[in-house]
């Protein structure tokens, strides 16, 4: 955590703006509710949470880079506050993201709840515990003999790397499974093969498993049991089927609906926002009534003037890393802010940049304004990179539209971050500051005129 | 690369200057590796193995006593781009310094231009795990297709970037480049290793030259990196990339309008066409580059032409057709005192006696053609004379100078990595082995020849050897079922 002054120097300077999501309660976080268009993420999904007696299921979406681990992890911050038992994770730390199916999403839950428990020091009762770890077993490998399973993990374990503290036998087993899983190792496709045709006793010995612990965490002063999902949202977008467009986002989200809704405690899953823009998306806001979206700050409105309160606030996420007035010409930072669309990564990127190209340059301070216009230009390539060709039309009627439309070009665009997504009421679209510079956008806008 | 290291000081005299943006670049990353403390992946754009290798010597430079920094090169294509280099980092014992900073070259290997590439999946979902083996700055060299790709890809790993430097392609370096390399692709005197590596260099200045401002000087020269890139392709056995960058050569011959370009082109087009089987498509390209080049009076050209002509005739049974195209071909390159050109000819010629059933005539030919291309150092040429030379031994039942033979030509085409030769040198061999009854040899021999043909896709010998394979396993059956009886 880092609680230091503001940066003086260049270097300081430099080294407070990482990339990184902030650890919940970071005094640097800043509250950008207002120029999101007042909604309160964290709140909401909360607020949810404390108020149901039932289990929930919640999702969240955002771009990539606009705050969401940030958020999340203010709101596991703010669940531990009210006593609540929570499990978070990100799922790419367990699944193979570019081969992912929705029972190694139900594995990597169990063993996370399970690592979870056993480091709170919440025991189950022992016979329901091993009951469900000889059904895995069974199922997964055809063992039926405790005795003999446990003596080849324990061999298997004391090979390998030594666990720091012993783990107990389930734990065990649920490594193996999610870390053959996760390596791609040939028997994933015999885990799976086992796995599928019991997917609803899986669930079922999952909520049992979660049904004999709620009694033990109560005791422990807990209210409930919340699991947050970080991440999942990296799933890779790959067409499984052609004629139908089916995807592997479907596959999750809107085939397995029911089952993601089916366990016994509060869920809180990240979803691609490319998903709320594809021709699903009613699809999906049906299954999952509760979902939140987190929008880009807003920077400029609708009209294209520039919004003085995201601004502003962006200006603070600076001010809280780096001493801006002593540093900066004045109105170098606004100019970043302008320029970033409001997406927080690409800000703290253009500072960085800023302040590399101040160094190389003698380093004398305050950094002049024109540093800030050199590091946008940077951004400008970076873009230019990463937009294909036939997406210029698209984004041309995107910026004068306001509106993405809900197809897979779209959904591509909204993945690469060409269009950031705003919200003042209503939920409103732009491209990208960077994108808006490029000539082959200009041509674009030009043609469509 | 020892041939490479040479010229690299010649060419770092040639590069005394560099141009002004490029050196802003290296001041510019100079100070991002000053400045940062923790893990940060940066991008650095570089066309050309040469021009990456003298802008991170200066960058050493620059740095000198104020950071360590370690050179990772990845030889091989890997999937894993954060394991490939832990082991490199392993494997070269550096202890951790003060302040150390790793670049990585060499990851394009793993990026193909099109298809798929893992390497990217793998790298988009394994940021996370960066930081957890690497403390410092971490710099990924890459050309610029590659890079491209990478931002399109693997999108949250390119998400968590703090910088792209661009280094632009310098003139000189290029032209320094072009003139050692394309000098020695044409003779074809290349080791397997060095093809790959000039293969590389050229695909850095096809890279150089796409980016750049192209007056027609520029295009002209263009097409010709294109076209010896698509010649180096082709001897790899890499007929779809050959043909896209003989296409691309052909289209910007087309609009400057040079059409010796075109001819060349479309010859070589030609030259793909027949060695994967299509050779009604081969015989257009032929005949439409032999009347550019009669046109253009350019006998060499309509001399190589009709040779090729002389071919396609041939395998299709037209024997005096045949001769009578080799025959002008020859009388023009005697005219011209081409010797590599006569060697041809009397190749070919050969080539239509033995068809014929006039062995000696045959003998005669190939062995006049060997001595030219001996003098000549043409080792391509040799092993096909060899080759023909070993058929002729086989046909006359003599089985061990064949066998000698054959394994002289495979040995040159294993050094130059012809595979094309190497699978036509085992398929022959297979039918000895064959002949002498020795089956499981003969199958052996055939399975390898048939698994070349597939893998460098040339259909019609694939089709040939998988009949083959089929008449040897049915054999093989026979003896075993005898056997069981």
């Amino acid at each position: 955590m880092n609680c230091n002054p503001p940066a003086a120097n260049l270097k300081d300077a430099y080294n407070s703006v990482l990339i990184d999501p902030l650890q919940s309660g970071d005094p640097r976080w800043v509250d950008c509710s207002s120029a999101r268009g007042d909604t309160d993420i964290v709140g909401n999904l909360a607020f949810r949470i404390e108020g149901s007696g039932r289990s929930t299921a919640q999702l969240i979406s955002g771009h990539r880079g606009c705050g969401k681990s940030t958020e999340l992890l203010r709101l596991v911050n703010r669940l531990e506050r009210e006593k609540f038992l929570v499990v978070y994770f990100a799922a790419d730390e367990d699944i193979d993201m570019g081969d992912l199916v929705y029972t190694d999403l139900l594995l990597s839950i169990i063993k996370r709840l399970e690592r979870t428990l056993s480091e709170k020091g919440i025991q189950i009762d022992e016979r329901l515990s091993r009951g469900i770890m000889m059904w895995f077993a069974d199922v997964v490998y055809g063992w039926t003999d405790q005795t003999a399973m446990e003596a080849t993990l324990k061999t298997e374990f004391e090979l390998g790397l030594q666990s720091p503290a012993p783990l107990p036998m389930i734990a065990k087993l649920l490594a193996r499974i999610t870390g053959q899983i996760r390596t791609g190792h040939e028997s994933r496709k015999d885990i799976r093969l086992s796995l599928d045709p019991q997917i609803f006793a899986l669930i079922e010995r999952i909520n049992e498993y979660i049904r004999a612990a709620l009694p033990e965490i109560k005791k422990k002063g807990y209210r409930d049991l919340v699991i947050i999902i970080d991440n999942l949202d990296r799933i890779v977008l790959r067409v499984l089927d052609e004629k139908t467009g089916r995807t592997t986002h479907d596959a999750l989200y809107l085939e397995h609906a029911e089952q993601l809704k089916a366990l016994d405690a509060h869920m809180v899953y990240t979803v691609p926002i490319s998903m709320f823009y594809s021709p699903k998306a009613t699809q999906l806001s049906g299954a999952f009534p509760n979902y939140k979206i987190l929008p880009m700050i807003k920077v400029e409105n609708e009209d294209g003037s520039p919004c003085q309160d995201g601004i502003d606030l962006l200006s603070d996420v600076a001010k809280k890393r780096i001493n801006v007035e002593s540093l900066f010409e004045s109105g170098l930072i606004d100019f970043l802010a302008e320029k970033s669309g409001g997406m927080l990564r690409d800000f703290i990127r253009l500072l960085g940049y800023t302040i590399e190209m101040a160094e190389a340059g003698g380093g004398k301070i305050p950094v002049p304004k024109r540093y800030a216009e050199r590091a946008f230009r940077f951004l400008i390539n970076e873009y230019g990179r990463m937009v294909p060709d036939r997406h210029f039309e698209l984004l041309a009627k995107v910026a004068k539209n306001k509106k993405a439309k809900n197809d897979t070009d779209h959904q591509a665009m909204l993945y690469n971050l060409s269009v950031l997504e705003y919200m003042n009421g209503d939920r409103w679209c732009d491209v990208h500051p960077a994108v808006r510079e490029l000539a082959e956008f200009k041509d674009a806008c030009r043609q469509i005129e | 690369m020892p041939a490479d290291r040479s010229s690299d000081i010649e060419a770092r005299s040639l590069l005394e200057e560099i141009l002004p943006q490029n050196q802003e670049t290296l001041q510019h990353i100079a100070s991002f590796i000053r400045l940062a403390e923790t893990f940060r992946v940066v991008f650095v754009k570089c066309n050309q193995p040469v021009q990456c290798r003298q802008m991170a010597a200066r960058l050493k430079e620059m740095l000198r006593g104020e950071a360590d920094i370690v050179d990772v090169h990845l030889k091989e294509p890997v999937s894993s781009l954060r394991r490939a280099t832990l082991v490199s980092l392993e494997l070269g014992k550096h202890e951790a310094q003060a302040k150390r900073a790793i670049q990585v070259f060499g990851f394009e290997r793993s990026i193909p231009s099109e298809g798929p590439a893992p390497a990217l999946d793998e790298l988009n979902q394994s940021r996370e795990n960066f930081p957890k083996s690497f403390s410092g700055p971490f710099l990924i060299w890459l050309p610029d297709y590659a890079l491209t790709r990478l931002a399109r890809e693997a999108p949250d790993f390119w998400g968590w970037r703090s910088g792209v430097f661009e280094f632009s392609p310098e003139r000189k370096l290029m032209d320094f480049v072009e003139r050692s390399i394309i000098q020695d692709v044409q003779g074809d005197r290349l080791s397997l290793e060095q093809k790959i590596e000039r293969a590389k260099a050229l695909d850095g200045l096809i890279g150089d030259y796409r980016e750049m401002q192209r007056g027609e000087r520029e295009n002209r020269a263009f097409a010709d990196v294109l076209r010896r890139q698509g010649d180096l392709r082709g001897q790899l056995g890499e007929y779809d990339e050959a043909r896209c960058v003989y296409e691309e050569s052909l289209k910007i011959s087309e609009e400057i309008g040079n059409k010796n370009g075109v001819a060349e082109a479309l010859h070589k087009l030609g030259n793909l066409a027949y060695l994967t089987g299509e050779f009604d498509e081969a015989r257009k390209l032929y005949e439409h580059s032999l009347k550019i080049s009669e046109d253009l009076g350019d006998k060499r050209c309509v001399s190589r032409s009709l040779q090729q002509l002389g071919i396609l005739a041939q395998d299709f049974g037209d024997y005096d057709e045949a001769r009578k195209l080799y025959e002008q071909s020859l009388e023009i390159m005697n005219e011209l005192d081409d010797e590599s050109g006569v060697s041809g000819s009397l190749h070919q010629l050969g080539m239509l006696a033995q068809d014929i059933g006039d062995y000696d005539e045959a003998r005669d030919l190939y062995e006049l053609s060997l001595g030219i291309k001996e003098d000549l150092g043409n080792k391509s040429g040799m092993s096909s004379s060899l080759h023909q030379l070993g058929m002729l031994a086989q046909y006359t039942g003599d089985y061990d100078e064949a066998r000698r033979l054959y394994q002289q030509s495979m040995n040159i085409s294993q050094d130059l990595g012809d595979k094309r030769s190497m699978a036509l040198s085992l398929a022959q061999s297979a039918l000895i082995e064959v002949q002498q009854g020795n089956v499981r040899a003969a199958l052996d021999l055939i399975t390898q020849a048939e698994a070349i043909f597939k893998q460098i896709d040339a259909k019609n010998y694939a089709q040939r050897t998988r009949d083959l394979l089929e008449r040897v396993e049915n054999k093989l059956a026979e003896m075993g079922s005898k056997q069981s009886e």
